[in-house]
């Protein structure tokens, strides 16, 4: 050990601690300072340069040491070259000392202070010094005094030489040891970090699995982590198709782009086969694989390769493999390492898979429990937009209808069903059809609303909804609603101030079990719009709902007042192009004004069609200011004349009839269109109808033809 | 669809009254005629309609009277129809001719007094 201290060419203090070598060091060079000084007055200084100069010269050199060892203790760092060269400083300075006061034995000494500092120092720079000492010693022999102290001063220098040497290989002996120790706590430490390393990487590359991502996402996002990890430049990971016969690529990352994607299948398979029979990590190197691979890894650029089967519940899910361009082999800690992040993807890829699938089933559901088409009501304008949450995440509950409860009055309710998934799409599906049937039966808001609350109770204990049920009476030009812990209804006036209503909610069906839902009415004047909304639309994660609230209010009363313009200005203002973390459902209605000149409507030819007809010429005569007389008799006529479309003209299947009413100087025109052939009245009872539009109309004209019958209607308005 | 009309049937002293709230169409007049008839038992004395808070009636509506007065004639039973003067649906049934054919009368009170005469 000696021999390799001395002579290998590796310093084994590499990495040693200098600050006690330098503490030492500074020791002997203040003792050498102190030990002069004694010696001075004892050993005066009287030959060469004088008694005077001897004695500057001793005291400067004994000061110096000390001021040198209050230099070492306080500097920052210290090389040992410095230290080295403060030692050849001593021995000089006791060289010229021996010298000027012509005696050597008690100077000759304090050489052994030096030897001492030597030995603070690699043992390889040590050597020169000691070789320095030795000559310093004996040098009072080359002065040329042959005396009979001669061989005492020989043997004392050797004996100085000796005991430097013993000192320099102990300390040495002892530094190695401690040297050799704290390389051991550096490996150990190293070891500790690189394990934390890879259980860091392996949580990170599992991370990506954590939040509710579709496959897709998640396979890209799992091989970036994966190909960062491994320090790979590209990668790809290969599922097994359903009926398990053949590998699909589904993610890849870093392939060169002029590779075509058939090629890179065909390594893929190749790969995924012999993957897939080994089930473990397998590393290739290129060089080292059969010829038909090497010309297909040369031509996707791959020099090392480390594959893993995705094996879950032994069977085989899918491959993935990373590749490095340059020869850089993977080690057996990578493959150790790939081995599980792969039982990781595996557990991760098969729940996504089956998320997916819930996600589609719900999805799928919650579709076809919304309505396909909302009525259309003369005065009325309406436009919906539903977008589901973004993809990875479970449809939500939201849903929303519009009902014409056959009065005129207009039903909107929105609502959401607290969770995700198919039980809240089903939860919601019956709420929607509970509703209508209560909102038919003629029940008041806050009856409907309390209904469902007791349905909630009785039948979904664990489950809750909000709800915003708003029923609209356009004659009146009044609404009513209830809210279950529902956003509020947002109207706009016809002059664009918007404001809320139904902010004073009730908490959400099913709740609490004693609730009572109070309605409150709004007055509404033509053209103004109602905004319904979830909280998909509001609702941003640090952002205080207030604000949000605020911040559609704005955009709606600043905004267009076309409901399909409102829709796509606050979406965009609210939701800018991010896909939406929760659903978000919107319903905008417009209470347009019948324009005075005339109207015009389509309607089914179905009896039911025949109320719409009078709401919307009863609310066009009334905004003309027409009188009640007049009005009824319009009313009936027309209603004669639609039902005659209704009842006779028509074969039955699809059929359709247009009403037009318009105004000439103090005249009511009204024109009743359809698209079958005229057929004369039969039976005394069903003689009624034209009789009694001739009877209280001033003009009632038929043209039956062979593509459809029109009627057409006059009456001069009388004063009231 | 909400109904149109909401029917209210009582039985007093063996007179059928049936009340009727709404308006009556094409769409639901067939309906109120069944379910009016069915009110009004073999042994009932009468029935009276009662329109006082009808605010529309066409046509379709003036023969569901005539159907029932034809029926409960048959049966030898009164049928009386209950309409204020002022109302507009009184108007239509004048133009086509049911205030002759039919009894109407101004209040309820007034076609009870009538049948228990």
């Amino acid at each position: 050990m000696v021999h390799q201290l001395f002579v290998s060419g590796e310093d084994p203090y590499a990495g040693a601690d200098l600050p006690s070598s330098r503490n030492a060091t500074a020791v002997l060079v203040a003792l050498h300072g102190v030990l002069v000084l004694v010696l001075l007055p004892l050993l005066p200084p009287t030959e060469g340069l004088g008694e005077v100069a001897g004695w500057v010269l001793g005291l400067g050199g004994a000061l110096a040491n000390l001021v040198a060892a209050v230099w070492l203790l306080r500097a920052p760092q210290v090389r040992f070259g410095v230290m080295l060269a403060l030692a050849y400083a001593g021995i000089a300075q006791l060289v010229l000392l021996q010298f000027l006061a012509q005696t050597v034995l008690p100077y000759q000494a304090l050489m052994l202070i030096w030897v001492g500092a030597g030995a603070v120092q690699p043992p390889r720079r040590a050597l020169p010094l000691l070789v320095a000492l030795l000559a310093a010693t004996l040098a009072p022999i080359a002065t040329g005094e042959p005396s009979a102290e001669s061989r005492d001063l020989v043997g004392r220098a050797l004996l100085f030489a000796a005991i430097g040497l013993v000192l320099i290989a102990y300390v040495a002996y002892v530094r190695t040891q401690r040297v050799a120790l704290k390389a051991q706590e550096q490996d150990a430490r190293a070891d500790a970090t690189a394990a934390a390393k890879r259980v860091r990487d392996l949580q990170w590359i599992t991370d990506a699995a954590l939040p509710h991502v579709g496959l897709q996402d998640l396979l890209d996002q799992l091989l970036n982590r994966i190909v960062h990890v491994f320090g790979g430049d590209q990668g790809a990971i290969l599922l097994r198709v359903d009926d398990g016969s053949r590998l699909e690529l589904h993610a890849t990352r870093g392939v060169p782009s002029e590779l075509a994607l058939d090629h890179y299948r065909s390594i893929a398979d190749r790969l995924a086969g012999r993957l897939a029979s080994s089930r473990r990590p397998v590393t290739l190197e290129r060089g080292d694989t059969t010829t038909a691979l090497q010309a297909l890894l040369a031509s996707a650029d791959m020099e090392s390769v480390l594959g893993l089967p995705l094996i879950l519940d032994r069977q085989l899910l899918g491959v993935l493999y990373v590749g490095r361009r340059r020869r850089r082999p993977f080690s057996d800690d990578d493959a150790a390492l790939l081995q599980l992040v792969g039982d990781r993807v595996a557990l991760a890829v098969d729940r996504a898979r089956l998320f997916e699938q819930e996600r589609h089933i719900a999805e799928t559901l919650q579709r076809s429990l919304l309505p396909e088409q909302l009525p259309l009501i003369p005065g009325m304008e309406v436009a919906v937009r539903y977008l589901p949450a973004g993809a990875g995440m479970e449809v939500g509950g939201d849903w929303f209808d519009m009902l014409e409860l056959g009065d005129g009055r207009v039903v909107l309710a929105m609502g959401d069903v607290v969770g995700r998934g198919v039980r809240a799409a089903a939860l919601m599906g019956k709420l929607r059809t509970s509703l209508e049937a209560y909102a038919f039966d003629g029940r008041s808001p806050e009856e409907v609303v309390e209904r469902l609350h007791a349905l909630m109770e009785r039948q979904h204990r664990a489950e809750m909804a909000t709800l915003l049920y708003v029923v609209i009476d356009p004659d009146r030009r009044s609404a009513e609603l209830a809210s279950a812990g529902h956003m509020p209804l947002l109207i706009r006036a016809a002059g664009g101030e918007a404001r809320f209503a139904g902010r004073d909610v009730s908490p959400p069906l099913g709740a609490l079990p004693f609730v009572r839902f109070q309605a409150s009415r709004v007055d509404l004047e033509a053209g103004s719009a109602l905004l319904l909304f979830t909280d998909g639309l509001v609702e941003v994660r640090g952002t205080s709902i207030e604000l949000r609230l605020e911040e559609l209010r704005r955009t709606v009363q600043t905004g267009p007042s076309a409901p399909e313009a409102m829709c796509d200005a606050l979406l965009e203002q609210m939701l800018g192009h991010a896909e939406p973390q929760d659903d978000v459902a919107v319903l905008v209605l417009t209470l347009s004004p019948l324009p005075a000149q005339g109207f015009a409507l389509d309607l089914p030819a179905e009896p039911e069609a025949l109320s719409s007809v009078r709401q919307s010429l009863e609310r066009w005569l009334s905004e003309a200011g027409t009188s009640r007389r007049d009005a009824h008799a319009i009313k009936v006529a027309c209603g004669e004349a639609c039902a005659n479309a209704i009842e006779h003209a028509y074969r039955p299947g699809d059929a359709a009839f247009r009403i037009e009413a318009s105004r000439e100087d103090s005249d009511v025109l009204i024109t009743v269109r359809d698209f079958g052939g005229w057929r004369e009245p039969r039976g005394t009872d069903r003689g009624r109808g034209l009789p009694l539009m001739e009877a209280l109309m001033d003009s009632v004209q038929v043209d039956p033809s062979s593509d459809g019958t029109i009627v057409q209607l006059r009456r001069r308005l009388g004063e009231d | 669809m909400a109904r149109l009309a909401q029917l209210d049937l009582e039985q007093h002293n063996g007179v059928t009254i049936a009340r009727v709230d709404g308006e009556i169409d094409l769409s639901n007049a067939a309906e109120l005629e069944v379910a009016i008839s069915h009110a009004v038992g073999n042994e009932a004395l009468g029935l009276v309609v009662d329109l006082v808070r009808v605010d529309y009636l066409d046509s379709s509506g003036v023969t569901l009277l005539f159907n029932l007065a034809r029926r409960l004639s048959r049966r030898q039973q009164e049928f009386l129809v209950v309409v204020p003067g002022e109302a507009h649906v009184r108007e239509i049934l004048s133009l086509s001719g049911a205030a002759e054919a039919l009894a109407l009368h101004e209040s309820l009170a007034e076609a009870m007094s009538r049948l228990n005469r």
